[in-house]
């Protein structure tokens, strides 16, 4: 009995062992011989290492619960390239599931390059060295090996401190800072130390000047030495860096040079030695999780990957996010908040694992003129993107923004158009569009961005640019400087607006930078719009007060423009904000032609000879969007509209209700007017014109004698609309036009404009005429009655029937006689 | 018994009868008709007409075709067809050239003589070109039945009887034993009415027909001023012959007196030389022209800049900082000490650089004092230069110059000496291993001349398309993807494939008159 006691206690014994946590650790010398390029920085030009200060060298953990068992490590590296990964991946050891092998650099910006074959990133990293890349590839196998071997039964424990004065925002002294430096302590049943893995974020770039092709690992290279000194002897120290895009470390007093150097890695080790030997360890269990995920689309797809690699891993109550690349310290931080409110203890944000996907920014610097927006590749939307696939990995419920994609809308057809209905959150709705329109949307961005760029835009045009792009396609670096360039432009759009456009992206599936581009390129470029803006003789038109009845406001718009696309009307309903109806054409996204639920109307038309847009903020047609999504009259509307200065070469009418009256004399009877309407005209100078006689063209047109009563109104009214009510003579033939037919009728219906924007008299010429054969469509808007009249041009060239469009939802009409 | 029923007996079967009954007595008729007959032969395909009174004087190519019939199948056979482009057709036609056609072999070997001649003044399309030929007797009464060849029309033509093959066919005479064709019949009469003084004279046509050597095709060109290359060249002569494995073409030029004038600072102190071999690489180039380089330089600019515009290094001068003057009238010092040997490779591709980059690899005479001179004369960089900074830096122990550019070291020019010449490489690598091993430049070279070049078109295409594979997989290729350059390599590799070497050696003629020279094509066996 007492001996199957013993054989009981012994089997239990050795299954207890075997479940038990195991870790070993090691480091392997990566570094290369002189002459090697090193990689991080452009400013090098791809020139190879003159001396070796201090070694390189790849450290590997093996960790292992007798479950979940993985191989971390950190290499002196700037970046773990593709080739590098590839090749580790082959010669790792079997004992660990490839996809359980994290592989992290420390992103010194003097480890050794060489081991990228793109072309285009070898600027970064110099010559391509086969060999280069296979010893260090045998570097990393062999420490894993190595730490494999050295595996005996372990614990493990962690804990985090802050520091306040070795790091800072690179960008802004006083920006976010990640403060945290967590630290892991793996040690044996012995409590002798195995390894140490410290988490901090912050650029390694204190080897520069003269020091340039100095092989060296940087402060993490001093601080893992003087870990691994300050420890046992064996110990070894890997060094994680964080969310690191806009950090760097902190100046050391008057240090200088490789004093500087030391010191910051030297004080790290020695903070965290203190709190290392404090920390208590257990056999925590390990939790490993990983996706191949698919990354929004890049525009630059001939450089960068469609999928990559994401993983987790969770040591008890401790959630390590390990990312493709240099994410801001904005990420981390918020992945740190949502980390410890889903009930982790401590969140290790870590960069540069597994792949370099250049910077990852948060939203809100997308329109910033930094070098980390220009190396950010994948659009705005990668904090979410991250939390989201990093939510999906937790064991833990971790809140990450919602993205419901939205169902298909409905895309109906009537006679000469298309019309469809969005609704929902302003990603939502530009989801949808982006779906519903996907076929428009990519040649547009076909036919204005890749069409000019392979005529040669987007490059300087100079030198050896000029030279090189006769026989080397260059789009790549033409769509990479356009992107980041018009990004600026985007500053001027709302938060609405701004989400829309990242749901269109991914709806249309394709990159935000080429939904952009589509929209600003002949801005950027300089030149005229390919077709919008080619043709300027579009016509506006506004009867106001008693000219329009009872309907106290109609306006009048044709669209000219060359080609034969479908009219498209979409129905906006937005969770937030106002509902509209804008008139356009598919894949379009700015509005020329549109008007909300509270009877703002907008329509433009561009000025002749006058064409080209100014790249100082956004386009006309996303001013426009924005009033019709928020503008609740004509003041506030007319307001935005006249703020946008950095319009140029258009005349923009803009009419809605006037909560504060206008008085206006009819025959003599004074009436007060809740409904105004202007032209703003941006020529030479910004200029604004107010109706006259109640009636208000694109141009001013000469007034009939008889109708130039001057009406009874207040002193101040009077003196702002005095110098509009000039009659100019030098109007355009087709206003003058719409004034012989329309300025007989006292009172002038929907249908009397109707006509009048079809009219094609035979003697004029064929440009001037009203409804000219580049005329698209003709709309009439009853904003008291939240309707819009559209008659579009059929194959034929006439126009079709009328079809009539409502919105949901209008306030009270509001109008009377003055008393 | 006899079979005859004599009513089927007709008269002239009964004389026949009786002249077979008298044979032994026509055959001495019979023998002074054959005779008669004989004399008629003779006579009728006698030499009649010298070959000069249809050949015109003064025209623009004049070329002699010897024994293209029976070298024909060597010609067909030759690889050099296979590298030609596919738009010229040249392997269709020699396939062509080399099968057997509908005319008996026989036919064909009487009809075409031995020395063949081709002559006319359209080098842009050869609408006008005259082939004469002397036909065997054989040949000239195979002619006389031309009636009875399917396809030949005469053409009265004012009573000069030409003849026309098919519709559309070339129209051709005979004279004697002589066959005049050509496509155009203006060419043709005027080629059967020539005057004496209109004919080529005995003594030219003696010249061109007595220089037999092992050619195929000899001739002579002469260029006006608006044929191409006819500003600088009045003419051309030139002997082929096309092996199955090889070709050889030997030429001789005769420039112009504008360009002999032009080109006198170049040509004067030329004279043909035994010259250096070059490093051998994927092309090379071997010149000397008895001057140095910075004379070929000077007087080449010269050739192209208007007498009173700036010389480039006077434009150049102007262009720049005082400091940067300085090193621009260095490196014109240094390369008034290179010459007047000179010799150039281009040595691969290295795609593993930063961009790829082609390498180069220049030895030149030069007096090596001199060049150390000029390299210690550079002086070091500034004390406050980087080590990588793009300042020439020169090490007197291994007397060796290199000036740091971007990327890695095949784009790093370095400069260095082996004995009296100077070694210059874009690439360090191939500068020191060349340094390194100073015999490699000094194997026999036996061209005797002014200029070398030899391509080496397999490896050369090759390094290209391999250049032109990497860029198109990263999508870097202009107008091709990884897949449409596919196609072109294919195209290019197939093409050079049969080529092992293509040499040129020219000579410039004493008198500075011309070029004479010598391109030989030497291909891979089947």
């Amino acid at each position: 009995m007492k001996n199957v006691l013993c054989v009981f206690i012994l089997t239990l014994l050795l299954c207890l062992q075997a479940e038990a946590f195991e870790a070993g650790a090691a480091r392997v010398d990566i570094t290369p011989r002189l002459g090697t390029p090193l990689a991080g920085y452009m400013a090098r030009w791809g020139r190879g290492a003159i001396e070796v200060h201090d070694n390189l060298w790849a450290r590997a953990v093996y960790l292992s619960d007798g479950e979940t068992s993985v191989f971390l490590v950190s290499a002196d590296l700037c970046v773990i390239n593709p080739e590098l990964r590839g090749r580790v991946l082959e010669l790792a050891p079997a004992e660990v599931p490839v996809d359980h092998i994290i592989l992290t650099a420390t992103h010194n910006h003097s480890g050794h390059g060489g081991m990228v074959e793109d072309i285009l990133i070898r600027p970064f990293t110099g010559r391509f060295m086969p060999d280069v890349l296979e010893a260090t590839a045998q570097g990393f196998a062999e420490a894993m090996r190595e730490a494999y071997a050295n595996r005996r039964r372990a614990a493990i424990g962690f804990d985090t401190f802050t520091q306040q004065d070795l790091t800072v925002n690179r960008r802004d002294e006083d920006g976010p800072v990640d403060p945290q430096v967590g630290v892991i302590r793996i040690e044996d049943a012995d409590g002798t130390a195995i390894a140490f893995i410290t988490n901090m974020a912050a650029h390694p770039t204190t080897v520069w000047d003269d020091r340039m092709l100095s092989i060296s690992a940087d402060f993490p290279g001093f601080f893992n030495t003087e870990l691994e000194r300050l420890s046992d002897p064996g110990s070894v120290s890997l060094f994680l860096n964080g969310a690191l895009g806009n950090q760097r470390p902190r100046s050391q007093g008057d240090l200088e040079g490789w004093e500087r150097t030391a010191s910051i890695g030297r004080t790290l080790a020695q903070r965290t030695i203190e709190v290392a030997e404090s920390i208590e360890c257990s056999q925590e269990p390990l939790r490993f999780a990983y996706t191949t995920a698919s990354l929004p689309p890049t525009l630059v797809p001939d450089v960068l990957p469609d999928t990559t690699v994401l993983q987790m891993l969770e040591i008890g109550d401790l959630a390590m996010h390990f990312f493709p690349g240099e994410p801001c310290v904005e990420l981390g931080l918020d992945l740190r908040t949502r980390s410890l409110d889903s009930g982790y203890t401590a969140q290790f944000s870590v960069g540069l694992a597994n792949d370099h996907l250049f910077y990852f920014v948060p939203r809100s610097q997308y329109t910033e003129s930094i070098y980390e927006n220009e190396m950010s590749l994948y659009g705005p939307g990668m904090e979410d993107w991250f939390n989201r696939h990093f939510a999906q990995l937790a064991s833990r419920t971790v809140p990450a923004e919602a993205y419901d994609i939205p169902p298909l809308p409905p895309l109906e057809e009537y006679p000469g158009g298309l019309f469809s209905a969005l609704a929902g959150t302003p990603y939502q709705i530009g989801y949808q569009r982006g779906q519903v329109f996907r076929e428009a949307i990519h040649r547009r961005y076909e036919d204005r961005v890749l069409g000019p760029i392979a005529d040669g835009h987007g490059l300087p045009e100079e030198g050896w640019w000029t030279l090189a792009s006769r026989f080397l396609n260059l789009d790549t670096i033409a769509l990479w400087r356009l992107g980041y360039g018009a990004r600026p432009l985007l500053a001027g759009l709302s938060e609405t607006t701004f989400r829309e456009l990242e749901g269109m992206a991914d709806g249309a599936h394709l990159a935000f930078d080429g939904i952009w581009l589509s929209e600003v390129m002949p801005m950027l470029l300089g030149q005229d719009d390919p077709d919008f803006f080619e043709l300027p003789y579009c016509t506006l038109f506004a009867a106001v007060g008693d000219r329009a009845g009872a309907d106290d406001l109609l306006v009048g718009r044709n669209l000219d423009r060359p080609g034969d696309e479908p009219v498209t009307v979409l129905q906006i309903t937005p969770t937030t904000g106002r509902q509209y109806l804008e008139i356009g054409f598919p894949g379009e996204i700015g509005i020329f032609t549109g008007m909300n639920n509270a009877g703002v109307v907008v329509a433009v038309e561009t000025i002749e000879d006058s064409t080209t847009q100014s790249p100082d903020g956004p386009p006309i047609g996303y001013v426009l969007r924005e009033v019709l999504a928020e503008a609740d009259d004509f003041s506030e509307a007319l307001t935005r509209i006249q703020g946008a200065t950095h319009l140029s070469g258009l005349r923009v009418l803009v009419t809605g209700p006037d909560p504060e009256g206008t008085a206006m004399s009819v025959e003599g009877t004074a009436r007060q007017v809740y409904s105004a309407a202007a032209i703003v005209e941006f020529g030479p100078e910004m200029h604004t014109r107010f109706p006259s006689d109640g009636l208000l063209y694109g141009t001013p047109v000469e007034v009939p004698d008889e109708l130039k009563e001057e009406p009874e109104e207040d002193e101040e009214q009077a003196e702002t609309d005095d110098e509009d009510r000039v009659v100019v003579v030098d109007s355009s033939p087709r206003y003058t036009r719409m004034h012989e037919l329309l300025s007989d009728e006292r009172i002038i219906s929907s249908s009397e404009i109707m006509d009048a924007l079809g009219d094609a008299t035979a003697d004029m010429a064929p440009d001037d005429r009203i409804y000219n054969e580049d005329t698209q469509f003709s709309a009439v808007f009853e904003p008291n009655s939240r309707r819009v009249l559209i008659r579009t041009r059929q194959p034929d060239g006439s126009r079709g029937e009328t079809q009539v469009f409502t919105l949901d939802e209008f306030p009270a009409a509001q109008g009377g006689d003055v008393e | 018994m006899s079979s005859y029923d004599d009513r089927l007996i007709t008269p002239s079967l009964r004389r026949r009868r009786r002249r077979s009954g008298r044979r032994g007595c026509i055959f001495p008729y019979l023998l002074i008709v054959l005779v008669i007959l004989g004399g008629f032969l003779a006579w009728y395909t006698r030499d009649s007409h010298p070959l000069r009174h249809l050949l015109p004087t003064g025209q623009t190519y004049n070329i002699v075709l010897v024994d293209i019939i029976s070298n024909r199948s060597n010609i067909s056979q030759s690889r050099v067809w296979e590298a030609m482009p596919d738009a010229f057709a040249t392997e269709q036609m020699m396939a062509s050239l080399g099968e057997h056609t509908q005319v008996p072999e026989w036919v064909i070997n009487n009809i075409i003589g031995p020395t063949c001649f081709l002559t006319g003044n359209d080098l842009d399309e050869f609408g006008d070109v005259l082939f004469l030929t002397r036909m065997t007797r054989v040949g000239k009464i195979i002619e006389a039945f031309h009636r009875f060849f399917p396809g030949i029309e005469p053409d009265h033509a004012g009573g000069l009887k030409l003849r026309r093959l098919s519709e559309d066919g070339p129209y051709y005479a005979v004279r004697g034993r002589l066959l005049a064709l050509s496509p155009c019949r203006e060419t043709l009469i005027k080629a059967l009415t020539l005057t004496d003084d209109h004919r080529i004279p005995q003594k030219t046509l003696d010249t061109a027909l007595g220089e037999s050597g092992a050619e195929q095709v000899r001739g002579i060109i002469s260029l006006g001023p608006e044929d191409p290359l006819g500003d600088a060249f009045k003419s051309l002569s030139f002997a082929l012959r096309i092996e199955p494995l090889s070709a050889q073409l030997e030429f001789r030029t005769l420039l112009t007196p504008d360009w002999e004038a032009k080109l006198n600072p170049i040509l004067d102190n030329a004279q043909a030389v035994r010259l250096d071999p070059p490093v051998e690489g994927l092309i090379e180039v071997s010149a000397n022209l008895g001057i140095t380089l910075s004379e070929v330089w000077s007087a080449t600019e010269a050739i192209f800049r208007d007498d009173d515009e700036p010389s480039a290094w006077d434009t150049w001068k102007d262009a720049l900082e005082e400091d940067e003057q300085a090193e621009l009238e260095l490196f014109q010092a240094l390369l008034g000490m290179i010459g007047p040997g000179l010799r150039l490779t281009w040595r691969d591709i290295d795609q593993h650089e930063m961009f790829p980059l082609p390498t180069f690899v220049a030895t030149a005479d030069a007096r090596p004092g001199t060049v150390i001179g000029f390299f210690e004369s550079l002086g070091p960089p500034p004390e406050d230069a980087m080590p990588w900074e793009s300042f020439p830096r020169y090490d007197p122990e291994q007397q060796r110059l290199t000036i740091p550019m971007i990327g890695g070291p095949s784009f790093e020019p370095t400069f260095g000496l082996i004995g009296d010449a100077l070694v210059a490489s874009t690439s360090a690598m191939e500068a020191d291993t060349l340094l390194s091993n100073p015999n490699e430049t000094t194997t026999p070279f036996p061209y005797q001349g002014n200029l070398f070049i030899r391509v080496r078109p397999v490896p050369s295409v090759n390094e290209l398309m391999d250049t032109g594979r990497l860029l198109a997989s990263q999508n870097l290729l202009r107008g091709h993807s990884a897949e449409s350059f596919v196609q072109t390599a294919d195209l290019w590799e197939r093409k050079a494939a049969p080529l092992d070497e293509l040499t040129a050696v020219i000579a410039v003629d004493e008198d500075g008159s011309g070029f004479r020279g010598e391109l030989a094509i030497t291909c891979v066996p089947f």
